[in-house]
């Protein structure tokens, strides 16, 4: 639109920006506008492969998930209403495609009870002098123990900032079950976490 | 973002550990986007949405046809360039392949004219319909919002 803000300047989407935005880039997207979709792809994309890479413990499969997910959103955005968020919506696509290639092909999830009934040893603190990269390593590691949908509740709430009701969207579950997930998640990260050694 | 778990069940302080290791995450960049971007971008490219053929013009002489999303681009590049206008659908009715009428939503920008502006939108929509064609329809124009910039 002539003389009014470009909507594809601003982080749309992000926690604070204006829903509106979000839907009027999704609204040209809809009818056609290739550039209006590439925002949307340029805005949301580094978040959802940030998810899908780290729910999947595997580069090419994230890949894979997001790309699929962009496809399926520019085929199917003329059914978006913005009933909710664009970022939700979108979220729920790459979840929906790395769900499959999950199935497809990771092994079964470890048995949550069996890793968090082994004991931790606090008696000295790993943590005190670990660089960021080892941090980071050590938590990828916890999460990749985790059962699938313990690491995307986690995953969303933590790195992406989603709500436990958005959440339930993207996941198509009840909150209910979004909490207790998030809580064991939770209990099972920290239990892992204190038995790590650089 | 913390780690603290608001709604998860009785209030539980994360591990120093986990905190740290979190924050460390949530920092972490994503070195990978730019070739995924691209990845997106080709296969995007490969991908069509196609619609319905709607006939252009006079087909006595054999069909010409038209896929309806080039008339939807069409009519939307048009109605884009309508100052404080934003279309938001465009939704083309035909009968037999034959257009006959187009709905217009479009956002008015706060503080315009809206008669005026939804009067532009509809010659411009009107206009751009015609070139594609050949042919005049009504055009209904809807203003379904006003945008604050």
């Amino acid at each position: 639109m002539e003389g009014l803000p470009d909507v594809g300047s601003g982080r749309v989407g992000a926690p604070g920006t204006s829903r509106e935005q979000d839907v009027a880039l999704a609204r040209a997207a809809a009818l056609g506008d290739r550039e209006a979709f590439e925002e949307i792809v340029r805005l949301h994309g580094p978040g959802m492969l940030r998810y899908a890479r780290r729910v999947l413990s595997d580069v090419g499969d994230a890949e894979e998930a997001v790309q699929d997910a962009f496809v399926a959103a520019w085929r199917s955005l003329d059914r978006y209403r913005g009933d909710s968020a664009l970022r939700t919506w979108l979220f729920g696509l790459t979840s929906h495609k790395a769900v499959d290639l999950s199935r497809r092909r990771r092994p079964p999830p470890v048995d949550d009870q069996l890793v968090a009934a082994r004991p931790a040893d606090v008696r000295t603190d790993p943590w005190e002098h670990a660089s960021a990269a080892e941090l980071v390593r050590a938590l990828e590691e916890a999460l990749a123990e985790l059962p699938y949908r313990q690491r995307a509740c986690w995953l969303l709430v933590e790195l992406e900032g989603l709500s436990q009701a958005e959440i339930a969207q993207v996941l198509r579950i009840g909150p209910d079950v979004v909490r207790g997930q998030l809580f064991r998640a939770r209990r099972a990260l920290e239990e892992r976490m204190a038995r790590w050694r650089p | 973002m913390t780690t603290t778990g608001a709604g998860a069940g009785p209030q539980r302080r994360p591990s120093d550990a986990l905190a740290r290791a979190t924050r460390a995450l949530q920092d972490e960049p994503e070195p990978g986007w730019p070739h995924v971007m691209q990845r997106v971008s080709r296969s995007l490219r490969q991908v069509s949405r196609p619609g319905r053929p709607l006939l252009v013009g006079d087909s006595a002489d054999g069909m010409l046809s038209v896929d309806e999303r080039v008339v939807v681009d069409v009519v939307r590049r048009r109605v884009d360039r309508v100052p404080g206008c934003r279309p938001v659908g465009v939704d083309v009715g035909a009968t037999d392949q034959v257009v006959t009428s187009l709905r217009l939503e479009v956002w008015v920008r706060y503080g315009e004219d809206v008669v005026a502006v939804a009067a532009a939108a509809r010659s411009a929509a009107a206009g751009s319909l015609a070139e594609v064609l050949g042919h005049e329809c009504p055009v209904d124009v809807v203003v379904v919002d006003v945008e604050r910039g």
